[in-house]
């Protein structure tokens, strides 16, 4: 059975618009589940311990960011429980990491689909899985304003990107104690799946001569500072902010991913000798 | 493996890539290739390759496999292949290869010693089959 954690706040309460047509999926493709609505995500772990049963198959979080990053955290006292993410905001990131980009794909899935083990990492207390992006201009409406209109070249202010000052940030990294990083940061990537070295990827973008320049470390462990407290994001969803200690850890999490196609195999056509 | 010069700009080739204008400070150690375009002091420690771009400036002892110097190193640098010093590097310090090349402009202010390549481990392996000549 899938216990489903419904957050009805999120995707500006969308899960209210699609209720009847997720239950009526739910039945149609025969998926043992219940529903449990969540009123405060901080109430996450009383949740599960008071649903989870012996039979429970997985535990799914019908929301945004914000509801599965609540269920990543929460999900680790309970070894081998699997995650199933069905998205009902527009920007889950997980869940487009995982193959699913719609609810509806979401639900399908639970029928159908296979195991993967996603690599956690741990931001004080806290447990995250993915990936994390700091930055000082991450926000939705900056990217927009920043990006070019007919509007604007209407108005005569679509002129090409000047860099500002406060878009790079005076930042020191240092990685695992062993190394540290000076630079004028324009944003950061940590992705804790990595297949290299099974260690953090830290991709860190500067900024060199109004050119954007890119580096690539690989640490387990992660300390940044830096002249503006900037934040650090899983998805949309705001988890900390700097100075902030970052740790690749050794636990994964299970959780339900789109199986990858099977590629049909092409006969062998043998040439013929003549 | 020696580098093919196209791997130079693939910035995805890398386990390790430091950028133009970022300083680091540290012990380097990693088993995948090494890309240094920014400013580097301390030591560096690969089993893979390691390219000192045009605009880098490295102040550490090196040991890697395949070096490639197209910037400013100051500092030991032992490469257990190929040393290749390109027309912009200048290598200020001891060198010790197997095989070494300096472009014309490359500069070395230090000693060079050669290391003999071993019987046993051949530096390159052979990329095709040689056919065997049957006697009858």
């Amino acid at each position: 059975m899938y216990l489903l954690l419904v957050n009805p706040k999120a995707g500006n309460q969308r899960y209210r618009r699609i209720e009847s047509a997720f239950t009526n999926l739910l039945h149609k493709l025969d998926i043992k589940h219940k529903i449990i609505l969540i009123d405060d995500l901080a109430n996450i772990p009383e949740l599960l311990k008071q649903h989870i049963k012996t039979d429970t198959t997985a535990v799914v979080a019908v929301g945004g960011n914000g509801t599965v990053n609540a269920l990543i955290d929460a999900l680790v006292d309970y070894a081998e429980m699997p995650l199933g993410i069905v998205p009902t905001s527009y920007t889950n990131h997980l869940a487009k990491t995982l193959g699913i980009t719609s609810w509806v794909a979401g639900v399908k899935l639970l029928a159908h689909h296979e195991i993967k083990h996603l690599r956690l990492g741990k931001i004080g207390e806290r447990y995250v899985a993915g990936s994390l992006m700091i930055s000082p201009k991450r926000h939705l409406l900056a990217s927009i304003m920043g990006k070019k209109s007919l509007l604007k070249n209407f108005m005569g202010v679509n002129i090409k990107q000047v860099f500002k000052e406060e878009h790079h940030v005076a930042c020191s990294l240092t990685l695992d104690n062993d190394v540290s990083v000076q630079c004028q940061l324009n944003s950061l990537t940590v992705y804790f799946q990595d297949e290299f070295n099974k260690k953090m990827k830290i991709h860190l973008t500067t900024l060199s001569q109004h050119k954007h320049q890119d580096s690539i470390f690989r640490a387990n462990q992660l300390n940044i500072s830096s002249s503006l407290n900037m934040p650090v994001l899983c998805g949309n969803d705001t988890v900390a902010s700097t100075p902030i200690k970052i740790q690749g850890i050794g636990k994964t999490l299970p959780v339900l991913a789109a199986p990858v196609p099977v590629k049909p195999t092409r006969p062998v056509r043998r040439k013929s000798k003549i | 493996m020696a580098k093919d010069r196209k791997d130079f700009a693939d910035p995805n080739h890398f386990d390790t890539l430091i950028g133009r204008e970022v300083i680091v400070e540290g012990l380097l150690k990693t088993e995948g290739d090494i890309q240094v375009n920014g400013q580097f002091t301390g030591k560096i420690e690969t089993n893979g390759d390691l390219i000192v771009g045009e605009h880098a400036k490295v102040k550490a002892e090196i040991i890697g496999i395949n070096i490639y110097v197209a910037g400013e190193v100051e500092g030991d640098i032992t490469a257990k292949e190929k040393l290749e010093i390109l027309e912009t590097g200048r290598i200020n310090g001891n060198v010790t290869s197997q095989a070494m090349s300096i472009e014309p402009g490359g500069i070395l202010k230090g000693s060079s010693e050669m290391q003999e390549v071993s019987e046993e481990e051949p530096l390159a392996k052979p990329t095709f089959e040689v056919e065997e000549e049957k006697t009858e």
